[in-house]
Order: C-alpha cells, then sequence, then structure tokens
C-alpha cells in the first residue's frame, strides 16, 4: 500500500512538472506572435510620428552631405538593439527548415530589430542636435549560444551607425 | 543603452564618412583599430532566457554589446592618439562570434591629421 501510495504521488508530480514546464511554451505560443505585432506596431508608428513631425527623414545612406551648407560638428553615431526568436517562433522555425521555404517568424523578428534600432538612431539624432545622419550603414550579427551549455538562448543583433551633421543655422 | 555615451567626448572627432566635413585633412596615419572579445553572462542569460520565452528585444544584451563597443571604440582611439592622429574618419564595425559563446567586436577606421 506504501508503494504505490509513494508511486501515486510520484506520478503526481511527474504530471505537474511536465504541464508547468510545458506551461511556458504554450504562453509563448498564444502571446509572441501578439506581442511581437505589437511591439512593431508601435515602433513603426514612432517613425510615422517622427518622419511626419519633422517633415523628413533624417537618416541617409549617402557618403557626403548636400552641398552648400556649411558643417559646425559631425560625429559618428551608433544604437544597437539585440533581439531574440521566441520559443515558439524558434519552433515554427525549426518546421519550416525541415521543408524549406520562407520563414516569416524570423522575417519578423529582424524587421523589428532594424525598425527599432534605425528609429533610435533617429531619436539619439535629434536629442543631441544632429541635423541629419548621413553614410547610415547596418551591420547584423547573431550571438550564438554556447555550444556545449543548456543555454539555448541566441540572439541577432542589429547595429546601426552614421555620421551626425550639425549644419551652420 | 537608451544612452550609450557619446564617443566623441573628451577624446578625437571620429566620422564614418571619407572626409570630416568643414575641415581639411592634412595627412594619413594609417589604419588604426580596436577590439574586445565578450563572453554572455550567466546571470544576464537567465533573464534573457525568460524573455526568450515570448520574444523581442533582449536588452541585457543590447546594454552588454554596447559597452564592449565602446571599449573596442577606446581602444581605437588611444592607437589613434599615440600615432599623433587628431581624428578617425571612415570608421566600420565588424562582429564576429567566437567558439564558446563569446562575440568579437571590432572596429577599424583611418586616422587623420586634420587642420
Amino acid at each position: 500500500m506504501m508503494a504505490s501510495g509513494e508511486n501515486l504521488i510520484g506520478i503526481t508530480i511527474a504530471i505537474l512538472s511536465i504541464s508547468l514546464s510545458g506551461l511556458p511554451f504554450v504562453f509563448s505560443a498564444l502571446y509572441s506572435g501578439r506581442y511581437q505585432k505589437s511591439i512593431t506596431s508601435k515602433c513603426s508608428q514612432r517613425e510615422f510620428d517622427f518622419v511626419s513631425r519633422n517633415g523628413v527623414d533624417n537618416l541617409s545612406n549617402l557618403s557626403g552631405i548636400l552641398p552648400g551648407k556649411g558643417v559646425v560638428n559631425s560625429t559618428l553615431l551608433m544604437e544597437s538593439v539585440v533581439v531574440g526568436a521566441s520559443w515558439w517562433q524558434s519552433f515554427v522555425g525549426f518546421l519550416h527548415s525541415l521543408f524549406g521555404g520562407k520563414i516569416d517568424s524570423f522575417d519578423s523578428v529582424l524587421s523589428f530589430a532594424r525598425l527599432e534600432s534605425m528609429q533610435r538612431l533617429r531619436e539619439k539624432a535629434e536629442r543631441e542636435g544632429y541635423d541629419t545622419v548621413v553614410n547610415m550603414r547596418i551591420e547584423t550579427s547573431s550571438m550564438v549560444a554556447q555550444t556545449n551549455s543548456k543555454s539555448k538562448v541566441a540572439g541577432v543583433e542589429v547595429l546601426v551607425y552614421g555620421t551626425g551633421i550639425r549644419y551652420a543655422k | 543603452m537608451q544612452n550609450q555615451p557619446n564617443v566623441t567626448a573628451g577624446s578625437i572627432p571620429l566620422v564614418n564618412t571619407e572626409t570630416i566635413p568643414g575641415r581639411t585633412i592634412i595627412q594619413t596615419m594609417g589604419v588604426v583599430s580596436g577590439s574586445t572579445v565578450r563572453a554572455k553572462n550567466v546571470f544576464k542569460d537567465i533573464g534573457a532566457g525568460f524573455k526568450s520565452i515570448i520574444g523581442g528585444e533582449l536588452v541585457a544584451y543590447t546594454e552588454l554589446l554596447s559597452e564592449s563597443r565602446q571599449q573596442a571604440l577606446e581602444r581605437m582611439v588611444a592607437d589613434a592618439i599615440g600615432r599623433g592622429a587628431n581624428a578617425i574618419v571612415n570608421v566600420r564595425f565588424a562582429t564576429s562570434s567566437v567558439a564558446g559563446g563569446a562575440s568579437e567586436l571590432f572596429s577599424y577606421g583611418t586616422a587623420v591629421i586634420i587642420e
């Protein structure tokens, strides 16, 4: 009788722990897509607000300034964002990678990172008083998870940098 | 990461264009570079692990990388000052991951003397 009682407790603990460890995954499946959409739309709203307030986008990847303007100050400005795919997105990505084709889940993660880092560079240039950013470059690099560690956290870093220009008034 | 310190603060001008607008380059002093290798922090890893359930930005890593990149820039600036330059043009960044979850942040540029 004692043994079966212990078994029962063991089985209960096992079921509980399995369902609890599955819980974050279910949470991820339910909310990560929604979260991704909300942060992306917030970011594009910020971009839209910024551009409509200033009338012009202050980022460009032209190699120099427009002729005929005096320059007071110029400096290097940079902003970076590290993002990671959610558990659900990684899982969907894994399924897709079995059959090939386009992987929308990773696509949205990367496009969010680019939007966000470019928007931060715009805001930084404005905050520090630069009129425009020229010669903007975008670099993407991956932070891979340690091969022999249990942690599977992998991130993608998007770095945006350029030269901030302050024109003579 | 919202407020990365200004890289020109207390040091020499850095730009990633080929010339410094409004200034004249007198002489080039060669390529200068600075690099730093950073490993991920276990404690930050835990936080990032929780965040990766839902995805989105991993703020701890953003901060880690921007601090490290700042250090790479400072080393590059120290190299340029050591050569007697007073500005760096055409600054570029490169990032590569080395084994074991560490990543190398590398910056390079051309040290110049401006008038």
